[in-house]
């Protein structure tokens, strides 16, 4: 198969991405010419013949430079920012050598907590009300978190900026737990390296908006010129109501009623139009309640860790392949799922401690429906659930014939698991 | 040779049991075609329309079929496969060990019981209380043109770096160290893509590779296809395919233009202390 555009597939992946894997396989299946571009020097770099490429993932002007110097030798058809931490200088390196792509401004828009939520706060779509704080009480006008929390009306969630997918959102329901939520997310941050890693005009900030009461539910599409192909619609069965909000189980196709299926997608529309988004991948999440689909979060990107392997589109190929496709100006089919319904379960972690064994495996892969069990963490890592771990144990995955036969499989395999776990030099078993 | 069947709890599943080791030892799980390059059983299953998956175990095949399949007509091809794949004699799984050995692949005739007492003592004081509490095992094979034939289990392929260090340190008489499981006469290696390829792993990729406490061994080159498998930071490492598909491969096949595949056997699902780990999602 040959590419409608001419030259290299650049992905842009952090060492820490899950996803590497999923699309060199897919870049292989497609005959796509591709170079890998990381945080980190490759270990084989030195003679890879530009196949793989170290990139400056924190300095993005230093960053587009060494994508602009590398496409002088090696020219570029498309850039790809697999995770979230490589969607804008994909956007700003991209829009430098004049390839399609999203604008930065709209990326960044996607990217940012605050950003998105002022940029969809006339857009005519349900929002809840939102102010952005600092971590620290200081000279802040207007007053710090503690000046704050007796002002504010409960429930509240607290996003810290520097932090990405689940990491530091807590739920608070009055004032104390208000301020412990912010000590909490200080002491997050306060770990090495959070604070180097986070851009300078979001470390110490934290976006404080109102609880969304209802289900939660993802959809992940594909845009083309600004039309929106919905690829699935997910429904998350386990309630996500606080104080943390560890994503566990992803089902498809949606058992909502159709009308307010369309609604999420409708939102969802006009949500990217809102942002400017209108090419590649998108991950958007939303809740649902009597009050319509309430946004969560637009992402540039697909979704992330190994979930994308729950969809599988038979000769339309993974989700890797029609992104893949849709940046390379090659022919996107109709997004047709192979089984009626699939799903996936982040195995979250049980509990903080060192990771001793995982018992069950082959029993949880044998549940009638489990497609596969994989455990992400070595024996021997420690482990730290949310919200201060960014990690998932692993992932299970399912496909049956309707969507409750995928969540019966997917918790009766979690049921077959079981994690020792020594902490505090004790060995505890964890179901 | 008569292979019985059996149902599962899961419908899409069937037990196949060919009255014979299907694996000396532990189980293996491959999800889809991709992961099976380890395994030309699974390979060789996985060949037919309508698997989905293929687990082995000590004395059954489990294969997994697709919604599209009914068992009536996949069972007999799936039966075909497994028996070809015995009465041919070839291994279920490339890296299992099962390779007999004799006394002459493992030691020189005149070794030296001084040196060997040496080794043996280095393991048991030094090598076995850094395997702790963890599923690593080191077990001494033989000592044979100044390496130590070292049968390295679960995470002590990890410390394989180590290990060889610490033993040239104290035992002059020391070369390296090697595999148990690279010892094994494989006719593959003894060609001149095999060497050409070895020459390349050792003078080019595994200096590189060491520098992130990796290895890459050469377990096998069977016609066009070389198997590989990673070892130490690299088993596990989240980066791994991009060593492997961005560097390794690329390199063998300019070195060696007649390799078309080369495939990875690890199981990085064991990877106990890889250089770069995953940690973001949803």
């Amino acid at each position: 198969m040959k590419a409608a555009r001419q030259g290299r597939l650049l992905l842009l992946v952090p060492t820490t991405s899950y996803r590497i894997g999923d699309f060199l396989d897919a870049a292989g299946r497609l005959e796509v010419d591709v170079a890998v571009g990381s945080d980190q020097r490759a270990v084989l770099e030195a003679f890879s013949d530009g196949a793989t490429i170290t990139l400056d993932f924190k300095a993005l002007d230093h960053g587009v430079g060494q994508i602009l110097d590398y496409h002088a030798e090696y020219p570029l058809a498309a850039i790809i920012g697999v995770d979230q931490e490589t969607t804008l200088l994909a956007a700003r390196a991209a829009e430098a050598l004049g390839l399609s792509h999203n604008t930065p401004s709209a990326v960044e828009a996607a990217g940012n907590k605050h950003r998105f939520r002022s940029r969809l706060a006339n857009s005519g779509l349900p929002a809840p009300w939102f102010t952005l704080l600092p971590l620290e009480d200081g000279d802040t006008p207007g007053g710090g978190p503690a000046a704050l929390a007796p002002t504010m009306s409960y429930p509240v969630v607290l996003k810290p900026l520097a932090l990405s997918a689940s990491r530091g959102v807590i739920r608070a329901d009055n004032p104390e737990q208000f301020m412990a939520a912010i000590q909490r997310i200080k002491t997050i941050l306060a770990t090495e390296g959070e604070r180097n890693n986070a851009a300078a005009d979001t470390a110490g900030q934290v976006l404080v908006e109102d609880y969304i009461p209802g289900r939660e539910v993802a959809l992940e599409g594909l845009l083309h010129g600004g039309r929106l192909q919905v690829l699935a619609l997910f429904d998350k069965p386990d309630p996500l109501e606080g104080p943390y909000f560890e994503e566990t189980i992803y089902v498809t196709p949606s058992r909502l009623p159709a009308s307010v299926q369309a609604g999420i997608t409708a939102t969802v529309g006009r949500a990217v139009e809102s942002l400017g988004l209108r090419e590649g991948p998108i991950h958007a999440e939303l809740r649902i309640n009597d009050g319509g689909a309430w946004l969560i979060e637009v992402a540039a990107r697909s979704i992330g860790g190994l979930c994308s392997r729950a969809l599988d589109f038979g000769d339309g190929g993974r989700l890797e392949d029609l992104i893949i496709r849709r940046a390379m100006g090659l022919p996107v089919a109709p997004a047709d799922p192979r089984q009626p319904a699939s799903g996936v379960m982040m195995i979250p972690i049980p509990g903080p401690g060192v990771l001793r064994q995982v018992r069950g495996l082959d029993a949880a892969r044998r549940v009638e429906g489990i497609q596969d069990a994989v455990i992400s963490i070595p024996l021997g890592d420690t482990l730290v659930p949310v919200p201060d771990g960014n990690r998932y144990m692993g992932f299970i995955f399912a496909g049956c014939d309707t969507p409750q036969a995928v969540e019966t499989a997917l918790r009766t395999a979690h049921g077959e698991l079981e994690f020792v776990i020594e902490a505090n030099d004790a060995k505890n078993t964890a179901k | 040779m008569f292979i019985q069947t059996e149902a599962t709890p899961n419908p899409a599943q069937m037990k196949f049991l060919p009255g014979q080791t299907v694996m000396p030892a532990g189980a293996a799980h491959f999800p889809n075609v991709t992961t099976s390059e380890r395994s030309p059983l699974a390979r060789r299953l996985f060949a037919i329309d309508g698997v989905a998956g293929v687990s082995l175990d000590r004395e059954s095949i489990t294969v997994t079929k697709t919604d599209d399949w009914d068992w009536q007509a996949l069972k007999t091809l799936a039966l075909a496969a497994i028996m070809n794949h015995f009465t041919a004699g070839e291994v279920v799984i490339l890296d299992d060990g099962g390779t007999e050995l004799s006394e002459a692949d493992l030691s020189d005739d005149d070794v030296d019981a001084e040196v060997v007492a040496n080794i043996k003592d280095l393991l048991d004081t030094h090598v076995a209380p850094a395997m702790g509490d963890s599923d690593g095992e080191v077990v001494y094979r033989g000592f044979k043109n100044g390496m130590v034939i070292l049968e390295l289990k679960g995470s002590a392929r990890n410390l394989r770096l180590n290990i060889e260090q610490m033993m040239r340190h104290y035992l002059h008489e020391i070369e390296g160290i090697v595999d148990f499981e690279d010892v094994a006469t494989k006719p593959g290696l003894d060609t001149d893509e095999g060497r050409a390829i070895r020459k390349l792993l050792d003078e080019n990729v595994n200096p590189q590779v060491a520098s992130h406490g990796g290895h890459i061994a050469l377990v096998d080159v069977v016609g066009d296809t070389v198997y590989l498998r990673l070892e130490g930071g690299c088993q596990g490492c989240g980066m791994a395919d991009v060593t492997l598909k961005q560097g390794v491969a690329n390199e063998i096949r300019a070195t060696v233009p007649a390799i078309v595949n080369v495939l990875d056997v690890t199981d990085h699902a064991g990877g106990t202390n890889p250089y770069y780990q995953p940690g973001k999602g949803g």
